[in-house]
């Protein structure tokens, strides 16, 4: 154009560069007609308005990385959707919010009473219009609305689509009739999907939020669980105890505890409560309070012997204790050992739990107890007494007891469905009785973890490992 | 874990196929769980091809015996391998439930 101005300017007369310009002028406003068509725009509006598209446009974005809240997303998206393509009124319907977290969106409203956008979005629903995006330009002419008293003749619908799940309907109105161009809807489109992006940015947010917060829980949960796990051994210088204990998941169902009674005896309980989790480490805490408080000395007994319960006695009270709080398909198994220094035996009686491994130093053998009796929570009522019994035993210095859960035995290793089992249990114990406590627990976990290399552990695993030793009981005072 | 149910005139058996955990656990608890279960006479689990059962698994079984007893329901085990054997008996289950060795000893039970 400066070309041929110049060619004008230096060829012809004033008047036909004028012209030409003019003409050249014209050619450029039918091209401007034609590219923002219709309605006709002068190029500083068109200008004007693709601004405030882009602006809009970057407000949006903008929420999105000061994570805000959801409904002011939607309040941007409705002003920027209004201010774009300069509508009268507007309102944005928002879908019941589909996750728990947040409360949900009401409905906004630009210059419109929520009266009016009831009676439209009726008469709306009632007309069959098209429920996605659509706009009409003589609302007054269609079917049903002849009689409407509003002085909207231009409605645009658009829907926000996410992924899954439509997240509300927007409507702009306009006075004028046939205002409402199609071009209007792919801008506006360009902001709904943006502001669904958004929301949907959020609620991933919101929900990476909420993961971290169960994972600190579980933390904590686990926290509090270590607490319950006894990590003062008890010490004498009549027994050596040595502890190990690995949960499968944060929080365990395995359970021991210790207690020290009058007159030179000890209760030591172990238990495994069925499933894993959350779930089962309640259970394992009820267990072990069931514990410290049916191990209290009763001050109405007739004779020392009575003032604590025998084992039998314990678990058919834990079970009355746990049939209200147990879910039915859910069962405790536990063993529960007295031992007795100045008698020089001990009493146990096993409620389902696993076998105690045991190594008799004056016969130097080892072998495990086969006594009977049914896990806890399995016969919810009195018949529970018949099924568990009481086992005497006297002990003599240089024996070993082996306790553990079935995460031990049932460990898989080899080609995985091999599990470690009694039998290997019980060659280790032989191979390594003579050593200490702390040395024998050692020898069995070395072995248990060459066997289960590779494999995650999938149950949780407690063992106990008690030596009675020879020293001499100080005479009592 | 399969679960097949082949009922007869009084008797219902069921086969269970595989490893009985807790995510299989369900399968067979949708099985026992059925209230038209309760109109057999006899419910027999065929435990032949059962090659691991957990805690979950034995959870399902302990959580219908009540109502299995209540409603006069027998319910045998048979065909039992030793390895899962030993679960039942470590819990001390094999005195509360009825486990034969074979079909013929279900069918008399």
């Amino acid at each position: 154009m400066v070309n041929l101005l110049g060619l004008g300017g230096a060829g012809a007369p004033q008047w036909i560069t004028w012209l030409m310009l003019a003409a050249d002028l014209g050619v450029l406003g039918l091209l401007a007609a034609l590219l923002f068509r219709p309605p006709a725009v002068s190029i500083e509006k068109a200008t004007s308005l693709r601004r405030t598209e882009i602006q809009s446009l970057q407000h949006l974005v903008q929420i999105i990385q000061r994570g805000q809240t959801s409904g002011e997303v939607y309040r941007i998206l409705l002003e920027s959707a209004v201010q774009t393509v300069q509508a009268d009124a507007a309102w944005l319907d928002l879908a019941p919010d589909h996750t728990e977290a947040e409360t949900p969106n009401a409905t906004q409203y630009v210059n419109l009473a929520p009266g009016q956008a009831d009676e439209l979005r009726k008469l709306l629903n009632l007309h069959n219009l098209p429920e996605g995006e659509f706009i009409t330009n003589d609302l007054n002419l269609r079917a049903g609305f002849e009689g409407l008293p509003q002085k909207f003749r231009s409605l645009l619908q658009l829907p926000l689509r996410g992924m899954h799940f439509t997240y509300g309907m927007l409507h702009l109105l306009k006075v004028e009739p046939h205002t409402f161009v199609t071009e209007d809807l792919s801008v506006l489109q360009t902001f709904t999907s943006q502001a669904v992006l958004s929301i949907e940015n959020l609620e991933l947010v919101r929900t990476s939020l909420a993961n971290q917060r169960t994972q600190e829980e579980l933390k904590i949960a686990s926290q509090v669980q270590d607490s319950l796990i006894p990590k003062n051994l008890p010490t004498d210088n009549w027994f050596d105890i040595s502890s190990h204990s690995l949960a499968a998941k944060e929080v365990g169902g395995d359970f021991y505890d210790f207690l020290h009674l009058p007159g030179r005896r000890l209760a030591v309980i172990i238990g495994d409560v069925s499933g894993k989790g959350v779930t089962a480490a309640f259970h394992m805490a009820q267990m072990k309070g069931i514990f410290h408080s049916l191990m209290q000395e009763n001050p109405l007994a007739k004779n020392e012997r009575d003032k604590f319960p025998v084992p039998s006695k314990f678990m058919a009270q834990a079970n009355t204790a746990l049939i209200h709080c147990l879910e039915k398909s859910s069962f405790i198994t536990s063993s529960l050992y007295i031992i007795d220094y100045e008698q020089g035996g001990f009493v146990f009686a096993r409620a389902g739990h696993c076998h105690t491994l045991y190594y008799h130093a004056l016969r130097e053998e080892v072998f495990y107890f086969e006594s009977q009796g049914l896990g806890l929570g399995i016969i919810r009522n009195e018949s529970y007494e018949k099924h568990i019994k009481n086992q005497f035993y006297d002990y003599s210095p240089g024996d070993v007891m082996v306790i553990y859960t079935d995460g031990i035995v049932e460990a898989r290793g080899g080609t995985g469905t091999d599990e470690y089992g009694e039998d290997r249990l019980k060659l280790r114990l032989e191979e390594s009785y003579f050593q200490e406590a702390d040395d024998i627990k050692n020898f069995i976990l070395e072995d248990l973890n060459a066997f289960t290399q590779g494999f995650p552990i999938h149950d949780d695993q407690t063992l106990l490992v008690i030596k009675f030793k020879s020293a001499q009981p100080p005479p009592l005072a | 874990m399969k679960v097949t149910a082949q009922p007869s005139a009084d008797t219902l058996t069921l086969l269970l196929d595989g490893e009985l955990d807790a995510s299989s656990a369900i399968v067979l608890d949708t099985e026992l769980a059925k209230p038209d279960i309760l109109n057999f006479h006899k419910v027999l689990i065929d435990c032949a091809k059962l090659s691991y059962i957990s805690s979950a698994g034995l959870g399902v079984f302990i959580s219908h015996l009540q109502r299995f007893q209540d409603a006069n329901v027998k319910l045998v085990f048979f065909n039992m391998q030793e390895k899962v054997f030993n679960v039942f008996e470590i819990l001390g289950l094999d005195a509360l439930m009825t486990i034969v060795p074979s079909a013929t000893e279900a069918e008399a039970a």
